[in-house]
């Protein structure tokens, strides 16, 4: 992400996370399965395994996939969202429904 | 590197996750220096969030009068600065594109018609339709033939202004939550074992016990950031444990040391097992017990809550009994003797070192259990018997009200705790515990509510199940419900619901912000402000009670369920409802409107309209003050309290209105300023005489009840014809029918519809693979969905769950409406089915 080249792009959905890891073991191969999601930074760690990360993308609907990518890490026991910023504002019609009549 | 909205927003983003495990970026403390002004843009005030009933905070973000980020509140002491998924979305909710902003009414040649079209019309013109219809039936039929359907997501200033709309203005207790589906077991158990509603441990036990039992709990997908927490301590404090019970695998096995899968309704043997594992060991606390507990008995073969026609009800010899008899120890160790290791795992199905583990926990005095449960226990035709029976464990070994010893009843929706049951907003309930058919009780509600004796009815009104029985049958014929979307949630909706809702004698008001199905199913929907858009308070699971300010404007057009309780009730005046003898109590009253009676009362209005301003100075609306020329909220709050300061009932007192605006939350009972967190402890909680340590004082004698109930069968099992269990409940995507979820596109893309889990074994031996769309059959109705056997619910075989948010998989046309007949709430979670090909 080059933030001077987005400056005049829309802000879409950004989110602080964290990820804990369920062993240390598990560190590197998450790092660098994080480091191959687009969108994806890490800003630190503990020493209970757990990583600061970010997630960026142009909607939400995006960044729900990417949390779920994520969840589903063989070395991820769990990712809690903490801050989400959402400038997407598109509300799509819903398919379906249901009627009375 | 230039610093940029983006990178601003980035590090306030990794800044705040940083917070939450305190873990310092210094990189981002400079990008907020930098951006202080763009931060300043931003208002942020807290309000919990809107979901379930965990309670967390969340800090939320508006600009230009609308809601653009939230954040897991640093302050909290419920969720500590994190957030679940659920809680991401939360800026979305009141955005959907179908947000409903005109009152629409079915209507032919320029009439209300029953059979006619939704017509856009003035809230005037709603409200005259509405009021003919109320003021005929009240006429011809009297005040039972009104009913009204609330919600444990209504905040407690809604409910309260309910309920006193229904029981003091109406004279009608046909008021009920949708609670009664969710939490009406926990309550009857609460009532029966301690005298008081609600648990007496509170969330800080997820850090002080050793080991967890979940009992029909999701915990993982329902209650995130509580499962969170249960996590955390499993990984940092060693020789901690988690316990899973469930009918079928769900993904807080993962981390569970001993998981279990019982056959539904087993959970009774188990628990008795325990019981009798515990005495016959001899482990129990004989000196807890002594001091702190009675024994009794409940009746037995008690009905399934079905009508009274129906052949399980006539065949049942004590049918909505229970009255508990005294018993003694010695005859409690006799009747919990039969429940062995042996016949425990042979009716579960549970492998015997699994339970043996189980029960050798409770039974080790060393180690501090947490006990937790939902809808598992609570929807369940003998609910209010199996929390008890989980009690009883817990009294017998004195693991109880301290720090990380603690049976938790957990609740699914925000105010479940703080609006249904505080607010008391159920057919046989008052504020803070009390009942209509006391007396004493309602003398004191009326002298709270300035309204002449005898005014609230000592009958108490119908239940949730029943309201749609009495509206199929014509009994109830002017009909409101408020923040609730009970056509999709009520059992057996094909049969009883909609023929009740779409029946020529009833006129049916549905208020909501979306165009739910009850909406559809309605006669006159009126359009809601949600959340945010209005001022409220909501009470969560530990008895934490929550205010928020408004924070933006609602829609043009929609309006919050106070003002629409509040307006409605100035279109009736005593005189013309009241009986004449009533009247005669208090004749200052005949020509007053329910509206001066009840609201501008010289209580709910004391407090005059003022400027809304938070510690920063930000300025805030408040709808309601401005339209009523009164602090709304802060009255009827402040009116709601007393029932906890002055009541009969003691150990409820709420903080006041306006310190609860500066906290994250109280829990109650809150005395001189000072919360309560383990209840009937000495020492925490200031209702405990002084040297009796424990005191039950719900009870006269200050004892809790040991509850002996045995295993019954559930009404309803598979078999040649119906081969299979259904278990109905809901996924972490979406909250409860969706209504809400269901418009974030990103969440209905998540969980899009509705699917049949089930055991490859059982796809297969029906001819099904993966993704094959099947019917799910029962004797009320049937569904098409797709068969899911590798999704994160595993079920046994045997067993299939289906999740109910799906407005075009209707799963409760197929379930049963059959309750327990003590709570009247439904059983969700089991009755027979087929699988078949379309």
């Amino acid at each position: 992400m080059q933030d001077e080249s987005l400056e005049e792009e829309p802000i879409g959905c950004i989110v602080g996370a964290v990820v804990q890891l369920k062993t240390e073991n598990s560190s590197d191969e998450v790092r660098q399965q994080l480091g191959e999601c687009e969108g994806v930074e890490i800003h630190a760690e503990d020493e209970q395994l757990r990583l600061v990360i970010t997630m960026e993308a142009a909607t939400s609907k995006a960044v729900l996939k990417l949390t779920e990518a994520i969840q589903n890490f063989d070395g991820v026991l769990q990712v809690t969202p903490v801050y989400q910023h959402s400038e997407d504002h598109r509300q799509e019609e819903q398919p379906g429904g249901w009627k009375w009549r | 590197m230039a610093l940029t909205r983006r990178t601003f927003i980035k590090s306030s983003a990794a800044a705040a996750a940083a917070a939450s495990i305190n873990v310092s970026i210094p990189t981002a403390v400079h990008g907020m220096d930098m951006f202080d002004a763009e931060k300043n843009k931003i208002r942020w005030d807290k309000a919990p969030c809107r979901f379930c009933g965990v309670g967390c905070s969340v800090l939320v973000g508006t600009k230009d009068n609308r809601i653009v980020a939230t954040q897991a509140d640093p302050k909290s002491e419920v969720n500590k600065g994190i957030n679940c998924i659920k809680g991401y979305f939360l800026s979305k909710i009141m955005y959907g594109k179908d947000r409903l902003t005109s009152p629409l009414l079915r209507m032919k040649g320029g009439k209300y018609h029953k059979e006619g079209e939704f017509t856009p019309v003035s809230w005037e013109k709603a409200f005259d339709v509405m009021e003919e219809k109320w003021k005929k039936t009240l006429k011809e039929k009297g005040p039972e033939a009104i009913g009204m359907f609330g919600s444990g997501q209504w905040t407690i200033l809604e409910g309260y202004a309910a309920s006193k709309l229904m029981k003091g203005g109406f004279r009608s207790n046909n008021l009920d939550p949708n609670a009664r589906h969710c939490m009406a077991s926990a309550v009857g158990a609460f009532m029966r074992t301690f005298g008081s509603d609600e648990p007496m441990g509170c969330y800080d036990d997820l850090e002080h016990a050793d080991a967890f039992v979940l009992w029909g709990s999701n915990m993982a997908e329902m209650h995130p950031i509580l499962w969170t927490r249960i996590t955390d301590t499993r990984l940092s404090k060693p020789d901690s444990e988690v316990h899973v019970l469930s009918t079928y695998e769900h993904r807080c096995f993962d981390l569970a040391d001993n998981g279990m899968v019982f056959t539904p309704q087993t959970d009774m043997v188990i628990l008795n097992y325990i019981a009798n594992y515990i005495i016959e060991t001899k482990s129990y606390d004989a000196k807890f017990m002594l001091k702190h507990v009675n024994f009794k008995t409940t009746p037995t073969d008690i009905g399934y809550g079905l009508r009274p026609e129906h052949a399980l009800e006539q065949k049942a010899k004590n049918a909505g009994k229970g009255k508990l008899s005294k018993s003694t120890f010695e005859e409690y160790a006799e009747l919990v003797k039969p429940y062995t290791l042996e016949h425990a795992s042979k009716l579960s199905s549970v492998p015997k070192e699994n339970l043996l583990r189980l029960a050798k926990l409770y039974a080790n005095p060393k180690k501090k259990v947490t006990s937790l449960w939902t809808m598992g226990f609570n929807q369940h035709t003998r609910g209010v018997w199996t929390n008890s029976l989980l009690y009883n464990i817990h009294l017998m070994m004195g693991k109880i009200s301290e720090p990380g010893n603690s049976p938790f009843s957990l609740t699914g929706q925000p105010s479940a705790c703080g609006t249904a049951r505080e607010v008391g907003t159920f057919s046989h309930r008052l504020p803070a515990d009390l009942v209509v058919k006391k007396k004493e009780h309602r003398d004191f509600a009326e002298k709270i509510w300035q309204l002449p004796e005898g005014t609230i009815p000592a009958k108490p009104g119908y239940h949730a199940v029943q309201h749609n029985r009495m509206l199929k049958d014509s009994v109830i014929n002017a009909y409101w419900t408020l923040c609730v979307n009970n056509v999709q949630a009520a059992a057996n909706m094909n049969e009883e619901t909609l023929p009740g809702y779409r029946n020529p004698d009833n006129f049916i008001v549905v208020s909501d912000p979306y165009p739910t199905v009850s909406a559809m199913a309605a006669d006159l929907i009126l359009p809601t402000a949600m959340w945010v858009e209005k001022e409220g308070a909501y009470g969560n699971s530990e008895r934490r009670t929550q205010v928020w300010r408004q924070q933006v404007d609602a829609p043009e057009g929609a309006k919050s369920d106070t003002w629409q309780l509040m307006e409605f009730s100035k279109r009736f005046k005593v005189k013309d409802i009241w009986p004449e003898d009533l009247i005669a109590k208090q004749p200052e009253l005949r020509n007053k409107t329910l509206y001066e009676v009840l609201y501008k009362n010289g209580s709910v209005d004391q407090f005059p309209a003022q400027k809304i301003t938070d510690a920063a100075g930000n300025v805030y609306a408040n709808d309601e003050m401005d339209h009523f020329g009164f602090y709304v909220q802060k009255g009827l709050f402040e009116e709601y309290r007393r029932f906890g300061l002055e009541g009969p009932k003691k150990g409820h007192n709420l903080a006041s209105y306006d310190h609860l605006h500066t906290v994250r939350g109280l829990r109650w009972p809150v005395v001189d300023g000072k919360e309560t967190k383990w209840r009937y402890r000495e020492g925490s909680d200031p209702f405990v005489p002084v040297g009796k340590e424990v005191y039950f004082y719900g009870q006269k004698d200050g004892r809790a009840n040991i509850i002996f109930a045995p295993y019954e069968q559930p009404p309803e099992m598979p078999d040649a014809e119906y081969d299979m269990w259904l278990c109905t409940g809901r996924v972490i995507e979406h909250w409860h029918s969706g209504t809400m979820t269901q418009r974030v596109p990103e969440l209905y893309k998540a969980m899009p519809d509705a699917q049949i889990f089930m055991h490859p074994d059982d796809a297969k031996k029906r001819g099904f693979k993966r993704g094959d769309v099947a019917k799910v059959q029962s004797r009320r109705g049937e569904i098409t969905a797709a068969i899911e056997t590798r999704g994160r619910n595993k079920p046994p075989v045997g067993l299939i769950f289906v999740p109910w948010f799906d407005a075009r998989r209707l799963i409760n046309k197929v379930t049963l409406d059959a309750t327990d007949p003590l709570s009247k709430q439904t059983d969700y979670k089991k009755c027979a089915v087929r699988i078949v090909k379309v």
